[in-house]
């Protein structure tokens, strides 16, 4: 299943949306995390970025997300240094230009499945109507029409997931982060929840990175990068 | 500020999760929110013991040993 993601023409632009400079982590004790990582990712660009486990891929993910700091090196999103915002900042540029999808879904249980997907809307003071307007074009979007007033406990793993890509695209923001999309999922709705990932990455324009595990995963990006402690590597063993 | 509109911006979204959480587990709902009302009754009403007693500790010592309410003197 190949579900097209709203309206939007597939878009890639040259200027990249995310940059990440020199980028450089350590952890408490001896040991450095990764150094000076170099990274951009453009527009309608889906970049996985795949790597052992402890080497820090998420904690990569947490600082292009804003929710970790950096020990050296910038990382600007948009043109917009994010070490140079304070936490409210932060916050607000994660509500408005950032979207997650998570291994574990993250669905809400006791809200209804059109009020998890508008969830983004909700919080940037959209008002109910709009929000649940959109919210049903993005589940009709993702092959869920006409499920909104169900609940997450009626949807099977692959659904969920599903419901979690519309949620992080409905605010059409520049970035969107996946941290291991299919790690809960069966091979064959693995490979179309991708599909539908990668579809609606590159329809919205957005920048995507995509941590993950798994080598079917990784082919269907863009772009694939093995995370060392020298930073990132073009991997060809694709 | 800042904080102010943060929070005004995510009323829909409290509205729905409170919503969500009423509906799906009424008893519990109800009973938080007895909680702390009892709570919140029971701060001020020692916060008014307390006024009290300090109150009335202080007009007996102003009964024994404090400054006359009359006084007599030579003119």
């Amino acid at each position: 299943m190949r579900a097209r993601i709203g309206h939007h023409a597939v878009m890639t632009t040259d200027q990249p949306i995310l940059q990440v400079h020199g980028l450089g982590k350590s952890v408490p004790g001896p040991r450095r995390l990764f150094h000076d990582l170099d990274l951009a990712v453009a527009g309608g660009e889906l970049v996985a970025i795949i790597g052992e486990s402890g080497v820090g891929k998420s904690t990569l993910l947490n600082m292009l997300a804003g929710l970790d700091e950096a020990d050296e090196g910038s990382i600007t999103l948009d043109g917009t240094d994010l070490a140079g915002l304070d936490e409210t900042a932060r916050t607000r540029l994660r509500r408005e230009r950032i979207g997650f999808v998570f291994q574990a879904f993250h669905i809400l249980p006791y809200l209804t499945l059109r009020q998890n997907v508008a969830l983004p809307l909700a919080l940037l003071a959209h008002d109910a109507p709009a929000a649940e307007a959109r919210a049903d074009a993005m589940l009709d979007a993702v092959g869920l029409g006409g499920r909104g007033q169900g609940y997450a406990r009626d949807l099977s793993g692959g659904e969920l997931q599903r419901v979690a890509i519309a949620r992080a695209l409905i605010h059409r923001p520049s970035l969107i982060l996946a941290d291991e999309p299919t790690g809960n999922l069966d091979p064959t709705t693995a490979a179309r929840v991708l599909a539908l990932f990668a579809d609606a990455v590159r329809q919205h324009g957005a920048a995507g990175v995509m941590v993950t595990h798994s080598a079917a995963c990784a082919a269907i990006a863009d772009r694939v990068l093995r995370l060392g402690a020298d930073g990132l590597m073009v991997d060809d063993g694709r | 500020m800042a904080a102010e509109r943060g929070l005004l911006s995510g009323r829909l979204a409290l509205r729905w999760l409170i919503a969500g959480e009423w509906r799906f587990h009424p008893a519990r709902f109800v009973l938080t929110a007895v909680a702390i009302a009892v709570g919140v009754a029971l701060g001020f009403a020692v916060h008014l013991v307390n006024g009290s007693a300090l109150a009335a500790f202080d007009g007996a010592m102003r009964g024994v040993s404090g400054a006359a309410a009359l006084s007599v003197r030579l003119v």
